[in-house]
């Protein structure tokens, strides 16, 4: 395997889990201006649940994920629901979603303890190679629900009434409600449908990762990064961001032993990328 | 793009604090109190425990004093405040070894260098606003956790630096109780200076700028002089937090500014609510001393992340609109309620 091929491989399947917990949180963002602060922590949930039916339980895969998957849904629902007379209020939701973060990582804490728990990745045996690149098992998974969601994201905010409704509503919440589009409703389904995307990226990453309570939070500020990038309202920039930084990181840890520099270089790039284009890397949708 | 922005800017304009007659003087009153009280508690307890908490609490409510300035007037969030916090304590623990500073002295140039590392972040934040602001704060701090508060020259290896001697009012060692009264001092100044901004010219000027950037233009106030400046007088008070942790510690290390603590202060600033600093500084200091009273040990962590929850949820307007709902109903309604910002501070820079 080619010193290229490896760190494209890597950046690829890492810009991928970026952009999964990152789409979510655009998602939201989008709908209503609220910064969910609480997002990393609902996907964790949904990822020890999924190491609990999988390993412990030991469920069908498909089974134990979709369960995993479900539970964040459910807590992003309770949470919407909780805070929702705030939600005009961003600055008020973060604080919330805040308290929320700190509540859940205590329950992880609680029931699952600082001790990491291991999951075995799933199809290791598979292996694709081409131009020097190797991607295993995982990291196809990854890359593939990566695939899938933003496409069927892009058919379903462009073709379907509710996808229209969402947009619509991102656009101009007033008008939207005049028009007789359940504004409650269309916010309501955008966090079960973050909290689920969530869910699916700590399922995924899982097997990468040594799974504690805070492994969620690690990802987060590369998927607050791309959400940066890719301009906080673009799907398409999210993911193209996402990878971008996947990519980025992978070539400066390639090249540098040096502690903290990805880290220092990722936000002179941020910097550097808003002060040229404020705007976005990404095209805006709204 | 600007939700976060705007949303700020609109409750300011919603929660403007009525200045009546009167106000100054009881904010005076209400700081001396907790200064006295702060020292009689000090006196009667003496031990190194307590003295140890307020003196964090001094910390914390420096810190939390300058982020109310940024936030809720400036309409400017920064969720990596650990970084010039960081910046101060490291600088002063520097100064204090390296040059041979005395403490006071290290303090000063301390908090100083934070300013002038809250002007990396205030620059860029002249084009970045809302919630891209948010978040290049909170990645801003994370770098500085983890690339700069890890450089040797800084902070000193592994080991940290260990400050020589503490001298304050010419006693030295200086134990944490005796340092308790410098860091409660340091803290009313800040508190008092930040208060007196806030009712002076440039407070209105802060936030006519953050109301309305085109209407503060056509006053001929600098709107990037204000955005800037309200940026360096939080990284200077932050730095001045620091500077005291460093200094009660006696040494600093690697570990003692994680940039995820950043939230505490965040948080005390939000509880607090827009309005009057005071709001902020009474939330700073609950939020250090009520886990400490209360010793709910393991439950601890979820009974803190609970409140908060419950605090948005039921009390959105903060602790200043809860002292505002009391104020109200004692002097009988609030006509005034519906005065605007921007008029205000129009009306009073003609």
């Amino acid at each position: 395997m080619s010193d290229l091929g490896s760190i494209v491989s890597n950046g690829i399947t890492n810009g991928s889990i970026y952009a999964l917990v990152a789409l979510g949180f655009v998602l939201i963002y989008r709908n209503s201006g609220v910064f969910n602060f609480a997002h990393p922590q609902i996907g964790m949930m949904g990822g020890f649940v999924f190491f609990v039916l999988w390993v412990e339980q030991s469920l069908p895969y498909p089974l134990a994920a979709l369960g995993g998957v479900a539970v964040s849904a459910l807590i992003a629902l309770s949470v919407r629901q909780l805070l929702a007379p705030q939600e005009h209020n961003p600055l008020n939701m973060l604080i919330g979603t805040l308290g929320v973060s700190g509540i859940l990582a205590w329950v992880a804490f609680d029931v699952w303890g600082s001790t990491p728990a291991f999951v075995p990745p799933i199809g290791g045996g598979v292996r694709i190679e081409f131009w020097g690149m190797t991607f295993r098992g995982p990291a196809l998974i990854v890359i593939g629900v990566l695939i899938v969601v933003s496409a069927s994201l892009a058919l379903f905010t462009r073709y379907s009434s509710s996808g229209l409704a969402m947009r619509a509503v991102s656009s101009d919440p007033g008008a939207s409600t005049l028009m007789g589009i359940n504004v409650g409703l269309v916010s309501t389904l955008t966090w079960v449908a973050a909290g689920a995307l969530s869910g699916a990226a700590a399922v995924l990453v899982a097997p990468f990762v040594n799974m504690e309570p805070l492994f969620m939070s690690l990802l987060f500020i590369r998927a607050l990064s791309a959400a940066l990038l890719g301009g906080m309202n673009s799907l398409t920039g999210t993911v193209v961001a996402g990878i971008s930084i996947g990519l980025f990181e992978a070539a400066v840890i390639r090249n540098t032993t040096t502690v903290g520099l990805p880290e220092l270089l990722l936000v002179l790039m941020i910097v550097m990328t808003l002060l040229i284009r404020p705007g976005s890397l990404g095209r805006t949708t709204a | 793009m600007t939700a976060l922005h705007t949303g700020s800017s609109e409750v300011a304009v919603e929660r403007e604090p009525r200045r009546r007659p009167g106000a100054v003087r009881a904010s005076r009153l209400g700081a001396t109190a907790v200064f006295i009280a702060a020292l009689i508690a000090g006196e009667i307890l003496l031990s190194q425990f307590w003295s140890s908490v307020v003196i964090h609490a001094a910390a914390t409510v420096c810190t939390v004093a300058g982020l109310h300035l940024l936030l809720h007037w400036s309409g400017q969030v920064s969720l990596g405040h650990m970084f010039f916090v960081g910046v101060g304590g490291f600088f002063t623990a520097n100064f204090a070894l390296e040059q041979g500073w005395s403490p006071p002295l290290a303090m000063v140039a301390g908090s100083g260098m934070a300013m002038l590392f809250s002007i990396t972040i205030g620059l860029p934040a002249l084009r970045i606003k809302g919630f891209s602001l948010a978040i290049t704060t909170l990645a801003a701090a994370v770098a500085a956790d983890k690339w700069l508060f890890k450089q040797d020259w800084l902070v000193g290896g592994s080991l940290g630096i260990l400050i020589p001697e503490r001298n304050f009012f010419g006693r030295s060692p200086v134990e944490p109780t005796e340092f308790m009264l410098p860091a409660v001092l340091v803290a009313t100044i800040a508190v008092l200076l930040t208060a007196w901004i806030g009712r002076s010219g440039l407070g209105r000027a802060f936030r006519l700028v953050a109301a309305d950037e085109q209407v503060a233009k056509s006053y001929g106030i600098a709107v990037g002089f204000h955005r800037l400046s309200a940026f360096m007088y939080s990284g200077l008070l932050a730095g001045l937090g620091g500077s005291i942790l460093v200094l009660e510690l006696g040494r600093s290390s690697a570990e003692m500014f994680p940039a995820q603590e950043s939230i505490i202060f965040v948080s005390a600033v939000l509880l607090g609510g827009p309005g009057r600093v005071w709001g902020s500084v009474i939330a700073a200091v609950m939020l250090v001393f009520v886990p400490q009273i209360l010793d709910w040990g393991h439950y601890n962590d979820l009974i803190g992340a609970v409140s908060l929850v419950l605090a948005v949820r039921f009390a959105p307007a903060g602790i200043n609109g809860a002292i505002e709902h009391i104020q109200e109903r004692r002097h009988g309604g609030g006509h005034d309620h519906g005065s605007s910002e921007v008029a205000e501070a129009v009306g009073a820079e003609t």
